[in-house]
């Protein structure tokens, strides 16, 4: 005997979980890729911070799947992208990827940056392993209307990648020896913004955690509102195994960075 | 769907639509895995260790891969009995999988306070017994390092439910035949085997062990032999029923369980690459019945002596 007899159906989602093909893989800077994949209709469209996680190796190394932030895009082109650092044994094998060869992923997942109603100026930071996430975010606010400012920092020239941008976004390069744009740190350049170009304006950021705890305390200081996506380490990816909690002023409170972030308003999270 | 009752896990005459359960932890209450597994191939959920409060778990960082496999240092994080009867259950009761909760707790009350409280709880299929958590009682040992607690334990919930009670061992102990003996003594319908193993990372750069709790669980396909060990070793010793748990990736390593002497098997974190693993085991599984004449679970068994 069956313990449940009446069955009533359970709910199927959109495709969350496919093989993707690749289209094409290419260098975008020293150590820096750029994946694009073809993203059937059935599969949700991405929002800018929504991350996607890739079984790179059937077998047992890499054993976990890894997250990543989308890059981009393209609804005519079907095509998504993301930029990634090539650092360890998952990426490295994603590098070595071909067009036509395909990646297991479930995606989008996770929570999006979120435009604020009474705020038009973006002021989006980025850097490192943050730059793609931040980098869809501008050109996704162009194509609102708005004229994003976009602030990425990077250790020097070499670091920086080829990006497509649309019109409307204004970009700042930072890099620490001065080998490109501003010299000197994200950090550094905000302190040289006018106050005239801090009206309505609203703040995003992704980038290395000691970045956006300095990008968060600006932020308050200056009383513009700020949204940053974080990282922790993920077993699941989709909100089941608690792997990726982070704490938050609440200490009753923690949030799944793979379900409740990765993008959080910067007040909620314990900054450490 | 169709159901073979050769394959049917059951106990107490309740049985599981399949032999394949997802094991607690690696699949939060079933619902984030919607739309990613389907649950008529899915045996049995267990759900996250249930407490009679929420609990928030330990601090982060609490998950680093290893070879072969991960270490977690989830802690007890779950929402607490009351909130999971009010938000979980829904969704548990309309998958067509046994739904078994992992029950855990500080205290010896803290178990019997949990299972009294579901026994009123309608789509319950029956309890399993995290007896690998650090008892305040007992100095913060665990009560599965010690078979008197273990049988103690089990005695005061079989006294509590008529329900399928199952006895989930821990490995890190000397003789795991012993626990498993003392449950069963206890008046538990069966046993899974195995909880995680005590492991341990260190980073060169800080010279500190990677987890803020210094060690954490070990699982993933480093862990298949250890498990396949504990199987046979524990299927000989008692004369319940036993749930192989450990290091399953593919359905290769669940026939092998069996082969061990599992009646069923549990997936756990390999789930977390592979949504759809347990519904591949349970497929595989079956295939490789069919080719080898076996026709029901226990008929796995005849083979391994
Ligand atoms: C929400 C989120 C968004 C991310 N977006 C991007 C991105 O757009 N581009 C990019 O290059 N990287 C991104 N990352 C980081 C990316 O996941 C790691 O670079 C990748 O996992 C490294 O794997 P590896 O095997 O190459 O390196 P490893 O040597 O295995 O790991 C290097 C470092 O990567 C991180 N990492 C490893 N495993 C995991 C895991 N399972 N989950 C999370 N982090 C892990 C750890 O910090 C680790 O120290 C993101 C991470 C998160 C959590
Ligand atoms: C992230 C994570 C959380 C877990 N939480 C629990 C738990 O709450 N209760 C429990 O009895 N076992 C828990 N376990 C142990 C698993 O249920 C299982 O026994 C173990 O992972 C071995 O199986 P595997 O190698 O297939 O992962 C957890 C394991 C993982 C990886
Ligand atoms: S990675 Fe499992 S809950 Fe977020």
């Amino acid at each position: 005997m069956v313990y449940k007899k009446k069955q009533v159906p359970y709910t199927r989602r959109r495709m969350t979980q496919f093989d993707a093909r690749v289209m094409e893989n290419r260098e975008v800077a020293q150590d820096y890729f750029e994946i694009f994949l073809e993203w059937p209709a059935p599969a949700r469209a991405p929002l800018p911070g929504q991350l996607v996680t890739f079984n790179v190796e059937k077998g047992f190394h890499p054993f976990l799947r890894r997250p990543f932030a989308f890059a981009s895009y393209d609804k005519s082109e079907r095509l998504v992208s993301v930029i990634y650092h090539r650092r360890g044994p998952a990426t490295q094998l994603i590098s070595s990827l071909r067009s036509g060869d395909t990646l297991d992923v479930i995606g989008p997942r996770g929570f999006a940056f979120q435009p604020p109603r009474d705020a038009d100026q973006p002021l989006l930071v980025g850097g490192g392993i943050g730059t793609g996430p931040v980098v869809f975010a501008a050109n996704w606010l162009a194509t609102k209307g708005l004229h994003p400012r976009l602030i990425l920092g990077f250790r020097h020239q070499g670091l920086f990648p080829a990006l497509t941008l649309r019109p409307e976004v204004e970009l700042q390069v930072c890099t620490d020896d001065g080998s490109l744009g501003f010299k000197g740190n994200v950090r550094a350049f905000l302190s040289t913004i006018q106050a005239s170009e801090k009206d309505n304006a609203f703040v995003w950021a992704c980038g290395p955690y000691p970045m956006l705890k300095a990008v968060h305390e600006w932020s308050q200081a200056e009383g513009l509102p700020c949204q940053v996506s974080v990282e922790e380490i993920m077993a699941c990816g989709v909100g089941a195994c608690l792997g990726c909690a982070v704490e938050t002023v609440d200490a009753r409170q923690m949030v799944r960075v793979c379900t409740e972030g990765p993008v959080f308003d910067s007040k909620v999270l314990k900054w450490t | 769907m169709d159901i073979n009752p050769a394959f049917s896990f059951t106990l107490k005459g309740q049985a599981w639509p399949g032999f394949v359960g997802v094991a607690s932890g690696t699949f939060g209450y079933a619902k984030e895995y919607d739309g990613l597994s389907d649950f008529t191939k899915i045996g049995a959920v267990f759900t996250k260790a249930i407490t009679p409060e929420p609990r928030l778990g330990n601090p982060p960082p609490r998950i680093v891969e290893t070879p072969g496999g991960m270490l977690n240092s989830i802690g007890l994080a779950n929402v607490g009995l009351e909130d999971f009867i009010r938000d979980k259950m829904d969704f548990l009761r309309r998958i067509p999988s046994a739904v078994v909760v992992n029950v855990a707790g500080a205290l010896e009350e803290d178990y019997e306070k949990v299972v009294d409280r579901l026994e009123g709880v309608e789509g319950i299929w029956g309890y399993e017994i995290n007896i690998s958590c650090p008892n305040v009682r007992h100095g913060g040992m665990s009560l599965g390092t010690d078979p008197r607690l273990v049988e103690q334990i089990t005695a005061r919930l079989r006294g509590r439910t008529t329900k399928p009670l199952i006895v989930k061992l821990s490995p890190n102990v000397t003789d795991i035949g012993d626990t498993a003996s003392a449950a069963q003594n206890g008046g538990a319908d069966a046993v899974s085997c195995i909880n995680t193993l005590v492991g341990m990372l260190i980073d060169l750069k800080t010279k500190r062990p990677v987890l803020p709790l210094n060690t954490g669980g070990l699982s993933g396909p480093a862990i298949l032999p250890v498990a396949l060990a504990a199987v046979w070793k524990v299927s000989r010793r008692v004369k319940i029923p036993v749930i192989g748990i450990g290091g399953i990736t593919r359905w290769e390593d669940a026939v092998q369980h069996l082969l061990a002497g599992a009646s069923a098997v549990q997936v756990g974190s390999g789930s977390f690459a592979n949504p759809r693993l347990a519904e591949e085991v349970h497929e595989g599984v079956l295939e490789y019945a069919r080719s080898n004449q076996l026709k029901s679970l226990a008929d796995f068994h005849a083979m391994a002596d």
